[in-house]
């Protein structure tokens, strides 16, 4: 039971002031998410390229997150974690990421830079006991640009095909997390996702004095849903260190979608419509995540942690390509330091992070799996008397090959969010 | 406040979040996206193939005399014969004079087709009556008008169509005193066309049929002499002169003659006629004027002054969707190669042909036009690639053809016919020789672009 009063505190009006600032980004949000944030082939495959939404901290920390708890960073990749904060308080984190990449082949390199909202989550106690959560972010982005010369199928003459994909899927998801003991927390996570992916091909050739182009527009409707579970143990090794134990699976999920097709052709300066709006529909399991992690604690100072998560994409065939989709394996370590870190004084101290990933990669193509590898750092600022903070970071990897007409790339993805800790409701002041 | 401040410095941030790259020209490998959509082509199709005769051409007031017979193994033997009215156009300066001769003379417009250096006779003929059009205003290349069996002159010639020579065909003296006598009596017989026309209905230059000669053209008009050499005279229309000279002639003239014009107002058609016994299309009147090329040595053939067209049907077109389920159709050519030794140079050959659409009784029913175009008729445009080899092909765009076909519930049992332009066909007797199908590198192409998706 929470009553606000007439006569409010100033903190309370500033509460109100923020949600309704907050509310008003995750307005904007919302139709930012269908933004690119990608110019990446790979994005051709599967429904694109996953984004990582986890956290500021966990983006820093080699998009660990599973057996991480704290009660000033919001992190996602376990629900659990969110039985950490404190009651009354109320945590916003609202990140946005601005990527360079460096696409390389055999023959030529290119440079493509994007941008967009990672994240927009919150998370707020419910009860003692009772933790809830939101995140709204992109679940994946398409953006790409293949340019391939064709051979007309029966004679040598070639032709330009160019392959254009934009769009993704957003994800808005509600969280539940719930302390059992101490030391022992559950949570779930239910998503919904949505999107429209657009793939255009053009291709283009001349017949007799007259050029054709062929233009067949696919577009994907998407929709779905999944429902997640995770757990954390604290495991106290002495007063000064300790063990948290996390895990998260998927329990289901589901993705519908509905292609709409269109075939034009155009010659000079006249355009038809071959067919039109053939609707397709499909639906696909989406591949369900499991993941260990182990966090060791020491001494308020140290925080190290490691994950594994595990991620079968090999039923998952919706798809363009007919290339084949497996399993990704992740390995992915942190380390956070606060050097300054004293829990006797009210006072919030700086925090230093790194950590690094290895994906074994979900896509194959031409019996090429496109391995991802990073490292990041990244800084964790206070930027108030309490207890909020602007983490920023950098990750540098790379993805894919060279080899076999394939795409490498080398990315920097410059991270920044704010973390923004507030009380969530006062209680009533004597007058 | 800070907190307020990050907000909305985010929000800026946001608004500015885009996508900019360089990879506009990023071209990665052919099979990066491997998927089964691209563009077909197929050239597999079943052509059959037939030669169509159609029966004449309008021929009246083209803008060429045609005189001269010629010959191909295909078609046969085919012979042009020019009628036309005369005029007196000239004033009676003297009436005193001595008639020398008469000739009707001609300038060659340097057209010709066929062997220039057979000898071939014509012969002049004056008509028993007068010509009449046709209650549509036509004559046609098969119209026919009795003539005096006696001929006014004959002559026997090796054409030189490029000679810039005049041909003067001298004719009978007993004809001619009799025109000068008129003349001397200024009789009205003379001075009025009307009365002239009774009087002189009109003449036939026939050509000897059935000889492997050529067919050369006469020039309608009068013309400004095109060469620059001071030698050649004004090129004219046909005319008869009266030459004659004056006695006594004290102002010593000469070359004096009267002058009959071709009446260019008047009545005058080319007569094309063919004889196809022992060709290859030998009795093709009796099979609906059509001939499968299988039949004829599988050539396909184009000729005009008689206007013989190649037909070509697609007759499994439909199949063509069927097989390639969720296929999109393009584009579609048409090539014709000439037989390499059916001629001489490729000079020779037409620059262009008509293609038409015809319905299954072969009437024509028009062009079509290019894809996109309500105004840019289809043609076949001859092609010479030089390669190792000289490569000569005709090519036409018949996407528009096929395009109606295919949008069509119904069988429609059309064909593409591919001839000579109604212009070509009243003024010309040439024809081309194609491959026609199953005749190995002279065979025609159909290739049909479409996208698989």
């Amino acid at each position: 039971m929470f009553i606000i009063s007439t006569t409010k505190s100033k903190r309370t009006r500033m509460n109100i002031k923020k949600i309704i600032v907050a509310l008003l980004i995750i307005f904007q949000g919302i139709t930012l998410l269908a933004q690119n944030s990608t110019s990446s082939p790979y994005s051709a495959f599967g429904i694109g390229e996953l984004e990582m939404t986890s956290g500021g901290r966990n983006t820093a920390m080699g998009q660990t997150g599973i057996a991480l708890r704290s009660d000033l960073f919001l992190n996602t990749s376990n629900p659990a974690s969110l039985t950490a904060i404190s009651p009354q308080s109320f945590i916003f984190d609202l990140g946005v990421n601005f990527e360079y990449t460096q696409l390389k082949n055999s023959t030529k390199t290119a440079d493509a830079t994007d941008g967009n909202l990672s994240w927009l989550q919150m998370a707020f106690p419910i009860s003692k006991k009772l933790f809830g959560g939101i995140s709204l972010n992109p679940k994946s982005s398409v953006g790409y640009n293949i340019f391939t010369t064709k051979s007309i199928d029966g004679t040598s003459t070639t032709y330009p095909s160019i392959y254009e994909g934009t769009g993704g899927l957003s994800e808005a998801a509600g969280m539940l997390a719930w302390k059992l003991t101490k030391n022992i927390s559950f949570g779930a996570k239910a998503g919904y996702l949505w999107g429209n992916v657009a793939q255009t091909l053009d291709e283009s050739i001349a017949v007799s004095s007259t050029i054709y182009t062929i233009t067949k527009e696919d577009d994907v409707r998407y929709s779905g849903s999944y429902f997640n579970i995770g757990t954390q143990i604290s495991i106290p090794v002495s007063t000064k260190s300790s063990f948290v134990l996390g895990g998260i699976a998927g329990i289901s999920s589901r993705l519908n979608s509905e292609i709409s097709t269109t075939i034009t052709k155009t010659y000079s300066s006249t355009s038809e419509t071959i067919s039109s709006d053939v609707k397709t529909t499909g639906s696909m399991k989406l591949p369900l995540d499991i993941g260990v992690g182990l966090s060791y604690l020491y001494g308020n100072k140290w925080i190290a942690t490691a994950d594994y998560r595990r991620c079968d994409w090999r039923d998952a065939t919706l798809d363009f390509s007919s290339n084949k989709l497996s399993i990704n394996n992740s390995y992915r370590g942190g380390l956070e330091f606060s050097p300054k870190n004293d829990p006797s004084l009210f006072r919030q101290a700086t925090k230093y992070r790194l950590g690094f990933r290895y994906e074994s990669g979900y896509l194959n193509i031409y019996s090429n799996q496109i391995h991802e590898q990073a490292v990041s750092f990244g800084i964790g600022i206070p930027i108030k008397k309490d207890r909020s903070y602007a983490n920023f970071s950098v990750e540098l990897g790379s993805r894919g090959t060279t080899k076999n007409s394939l795409v490498q790339e080398k990315f920097v993805k410059l991270n920044c969010s704010f973390n923004l800790w507030d009380k969530w409701f006062t209680k009533r002041q004597i007058d | 406040m800070k907190t307020y401040q990050i907000l909305i410095f985010l929000l800026a941030i946001l608004f500015v979040s885009c996508t900019e790259s360089s990879i506009e020209d990023f071209v990665v490998g052919e099979n990066f996206i491997k998927n089964k959509t691209g563009i077909v082509m197929v050239d597999t199709l079943t052509i059959s193939s037939s030669l169509v005769k159609y029966d004449s051409i309008a021929s009246n007031s083209s803008d060429r005399f045609l005189l001269g017979s010629n010959y191909n193994s295909v078609s046969g033997y085919k012979n042009s014969n020019m009628f036309l009215e005369m005029t007196f156009d000239d004033d009676i300066s003297y009436t005193e004079f001595v008639f020398d001769s008469l000739c009707l003379v001609m300038d060659y417009d340097t057209y010709s087709f066929g062997d220039t250096t057979v000898t071939q006779t014509f012969s002049v003929h004056q008509l028993k009556k007068e010509m009449e059009l046709d209650d549509d205003n036509y004559l046609y290349t098969t119209s026919q008008f009795a003539y005096e069996e006696t001929p006014l002159g004959t002559i026997s010639l090796k054409p030189k169509p490029n000679s810039h020579k005049k041909v003067s065909i001298r004719l009978s003296d007993k004809f001619g005193n009799r025109l000068s006598e008129m003349i001397r009596l200024k009789r009205d017989t003379i001075t009025s066309s009307v009365l002239f026309n009774t009087f002189f209905k009109g003449l036939v230059v026939k050509s000897q049929s059935d000889i492997k000669g050529a067919a050369v053209g006469f020039y309608t008009t009068d013309t400004e002499s095109t060469t620059s050499t001071t030698s050649s005279s004004d090129i004219t229309k046909p005319e008869i002169r009266l030459y004659y000279h004056l006695k006594p002639n004290p102002e010593n003239l000469s070359d004096l003659y009267y002058k009959f014009s071709f009446n260019s107002d008047g009545i005058y058609f080319n007569q094309i006629s063919s004889d196809e016994s022992n060709s290859l299309i030998d009795g093709i009147s009796d099979t609906d004027n059509e001939r499968s090329s299988k039949l004829t040595n599988n050539y396909l053939f184009v000729q005009s002054g008689i206007q013989i067209f190649s037909k070509i049907k697609i007759p499994y077109l439909e199949n063509l969707l069927l097989t390639a389920e969720n296929s999109a159709f393009i584009a579609a050519t048409l090539r014709l190669y000439p037989v390499k030794g059916t001629y001489t140079n490729t000079d020779d050959l037409p620059t262009s042909l008509y293609v038409y659409s015809a319905d299954r009784k072969n009437v024509i029913s028009g062009q079509f036009y290019l894809p996109g175009s309500t105004s840019d008729y289809a043609y076949a445009q001859l092609t010479i690639v030089t390669d190792v080899e000289e490569t000569v092909y005709y090519e036409v765009d018949i996407t528009t053809f096929l395009n109606t076909e295919l949008n069509e519930e119904l069988l429609t049992d059309r064909s593409i016919m591919i001839g000579y332009g109604t212009t070509d066909a009243k003024t010309t007797i040439d024809h081309v020789i194609f491959g026609g199908p199953n005749s190995g590198k002279f065979a025609p192409e159909l290739n049909v672009y479409y996208f698989h998706n």
